[in-house]
């Protein structure tokens, strides 16, 4: 009900990080970020950690994954971490399509050890009742158990901020305050075929930080503007940026929502998103040029191509194990071979 | 009416299984409910609400419309004029040339909490005629103006997505698709303001009972995609079978869907959802000389519970107590709906 390329606007309230400056500041920081992003983090180092458990030690595997990646524990003292988890539209019927609430847990752990201020933070794309997602997905419990803080991205307070990408037509995008005032977004996917793109990784991840009451349930305005354009152009925008992928118990045939359970026993963490989805795709099979959005992406948000990734940890190959994709016209040309489809 | 404000729910231990090994935190988070005097605690947001009508979705951001607007709504229920006029008095301000309110009062959109307003405005002027005078009421024909200049985009029917899309609502933002909720709020905002009749009201009728799952419930506003049938959700079935409150013959679809909310309130719920729900529990049984066996009271505490263990939200406190007074609620005063003319309506 409104143009969805609305100017930036004024707001009113202030808070210790300046979240009042100005929008043109906002923007140019943002921007910044983004070109920061761009070019000064060619570390696409991708870690891949096999025989995981949501039981097991997986605050050991997720540091020992962003050291491997050259992350610098120094650097996050004093920074605020938001942790971003994939709780599209949580149902107890299929705890695997979103992220384990072991995995935000022991993510907080890590980031919290190196003294960062740690917060999570999601805007349930599906669900407009977002403590009705934190109690399906099981994160209620685990933000209670862990003393987390929930930023609800659907209802913050929110700020323009300048379309970085400008892949599609939206000039600006409105971020949420936590979103805007993080030091590291930390993207944390749940490793899943998607029935549109083929993927939902790291970078499609970043829908979750639009905010619902702007853009709807689903965000429809993204989908008008195109799918693939608006991930890039999120994550062009959204500033400093890594990941931390759930692939323990994953989703493939149906996926984001109506897929079937697959284990396959996967952590997989990363500075660049571009890299670590590129990754995962060859993980299941999926040529990673052939994904929209990471087409996009290549060389400008990171590198898809095998030689510019450096490999941490286990190596992908012996793990390569294809997921079910629909068979269906758009994704049929998203692997070399002709199986592993399903209706 | 067998439905009790102070009994305990019904629970249905076969329901209660969960595939979900994390949703044990529901039940655990809900053992105490039964510490929470619902009346003691009513009384006590009786008093925050006089003191604080202004409010927004999160205790620390702006006022929102939406949340304004149930605060005037909650207020009316409780007989609290005065912060019932501060809150529509604070829509008024916000409202735009255009009839419009924004999401965030004063912000530029988008506007689909206008219906809400509208509700609200109208209440308002139903409840305290001599005190809205007739500044409510061109409010919220403005309001309903605004409302109906604009529908949710059409889409070309197509073999992959199950739902008539060419069926107008209303979307959540402009130039978009039309979705279940933002309908809903529509049409409940028509009835209120004396459109039933009109055809955007009959079609976004249509639209609502077209979007219902074929064994009960309703998705966000999806049916079938890709030759799936989509999950259904609690609150967008409840807003479903409140917009459609008194609908008569009540359609098989909406019978379905009101069964499944009758399952899920054997589950934990939370106060969003649960007000809907038990408003459309409570609409379901409305013109039943036995009502069903559904009490409220366990849901209820629980959510008041889990409230009170998350801190402070003016909003969803709000939105519990009106839930809290049932077949009384204002949101519910309407008179029966008959989808007589069904002939599709004109976005003027």
């Amino acid at each position: 009900m409104s143009d969805s390329s609305d100017p930036i606007h004024p707001t009113s309230k202030q808070d210790r990080r300046g979240f009042l400056v100005s929008g043109a500041v906002v923007a140019a920081g943002a921007a910044g970020v983004a070109y920061w992003n761009q070019r000064s983090q060619p570390n696409s180092s991708v870690f891949i950690a096999r025989n995981q458990k949501y039981d097991g030690e997986l605050v050991r595997t997720i540091r020992d994954g962003l050291i491997a990646c050259e992350f610098d524990p120094a650097w996050v003292a004093g920074k605020r971490v938001l942790l971003k988890p994939n709780l599209v539209e949580p149902s107890r019927l299929a705890p695997h399509m979103t992220t384990h609430p072991a995995m935000i847990q022991a993510a907080a752990e890590v980031f919290r050890s190196w003294n960062a201020e740690v917060m999570v933070g999601e805007g349930p794309g599906h669900v407009r009742d977002t403590e009705q997602a934190l109690l399906d997905s099981g994160v209620m419990e685990a933000l209670h158990d862990a003393k987390l803080s929930f930023a609800d991205l659907n209802y913050q307070q929110v700020r323009s901020v300048k379309n970085a990408g400008r892949s599609c037509a939206l000039k600006q995008f409105y971020f949420p305050q936590s979103v805007i005032e993080a030091d590291l977004i930390v993207s944390m996917p749940k490793m899943k075929t998607h029935h549109w793109m083929g993927l939902t990784g790291a970078m499609k991840n970043l829908y979750g930080v639009i905010p619902g009451c702007k853009y709807g349930w689903p965000k429809n305005v993204l989908h008008f503007n195109g799918i693939p354009q608006t991930v890039f152009d999120i994550n062009s925008s959204v500033g400093r940026t890594m990941t931390i992928v759930d692939g323990i118990d994953c989703m493939e045939g149906d996926g984001p929502i109506l897929g079937t359970k697959k284990t396959m026993g996967l952590v997989l963490v990363g500075q660049n998103l571009t890299a670590v989805d590129s990754t995962l795709c060859r993980i299941m099979d999926i040529l990673p040029e052939r994904i929209p959005y990471l087409a996009l992406a290549a060389d400008k948000l990171g590198p898809l191509r095998e030689s510019q990734i450096t490999q941490r940890g286990e190596s992908w190959r012996p793990l390569v194990d294809p997921f079910l994709l629909l068979d269906r016209d758009h994704l049929r040309g998203l692997r070399e071979a002709k199986t592993h489809f399903v209706t | 009416m067998a439905i009790s404000r102070n009994a305990a729910i019904r629970r249905d231990p076969a329901l209660s299984q969960t595939a979900n090994p994390n949703e044990s935190n529901g039940g655990d988070m809900e053992a105490n409910a039964s510490s929470v005097n619902t009346t003691q605690w009513i009384e006590q947001q009786v008093k925050r609400l006089d003191s604080q009508p202004i409010v927004g979705y999160l205790s620390e951001g702006p006022p929102s419309a939406e949340s304004v607007a149930f605060a005037a709504l909650t207020a009316c229920a409780y007989q609290r004029r005065g912060a019932a006029a501060e809150a529509c008095r604070r829509l008024l301000d916000s409202q735009l040339e255009n009839g419009s309110v924004a999401v965030w009062l004063d912000d530029k959109g988008p506007f689909w909490p206008t219906s809400l307003a509208c509700i609200a405005w109208r209440r308002f002027e139903k409840q305290w005629p001599e005190q809205a005078k007739s500044w409510c009421r061109d409010a919220y024909e403005k309001g309903m103006d605004f409302l109906l200049s604009f529908g949710g985009e059409k889409i070309a029917r197509n073999e992959i997505i199950g739902h008539d899309t060419e069926l107008v609502g209303w979307p959540w933002v402009l130039g978009t698709h039309s979705w279940i909720e933002p309908t809903a709020m529509a049409l409940l905002a028509m009835r209120h303001c004396d459109r039933a009749n009109h055809p955007r009201a009959i079609e976004a009728a249509q639209l609502l009972l077209d979007r219902q799952l074929p064994t009960g419930g309703a998705n966000y506003g999806n049916t079938f995609v890709l030759g799936q049938v989509l999950r259904a959700h609690v609150l967008p079935s409840a807003m479903c079978v409140v917009s459609l409150h008194r609908i008569a013959p009540v359609p098989a679809g909406l019978d379905a869907t009101v069964r499944y909310l009758q399952q899920e309130l054997n589950r934990p719920i939370a106060a969003t959802s649960l007000t809907w729900t038990i408003h459309a529990l409570v609409s379901a049984a409305w013109d039943s000389e036995n009502g069903f066996e559904l009490e409220f009271d366990w849901p209820l505490r629980s959510a008041i519970e889990r409230l009170q263990a998350m801190g402070e939200n003016p909003h969803r406190q709000n939105q519990l107590m009106l839930a809290a007074q049932f077949h009384q609620s204002p949101l519910l005063d309407l008179p029966p709906l008959s989808l007589a003319n069904p002939t599709r309506g004109t976005v003027q």
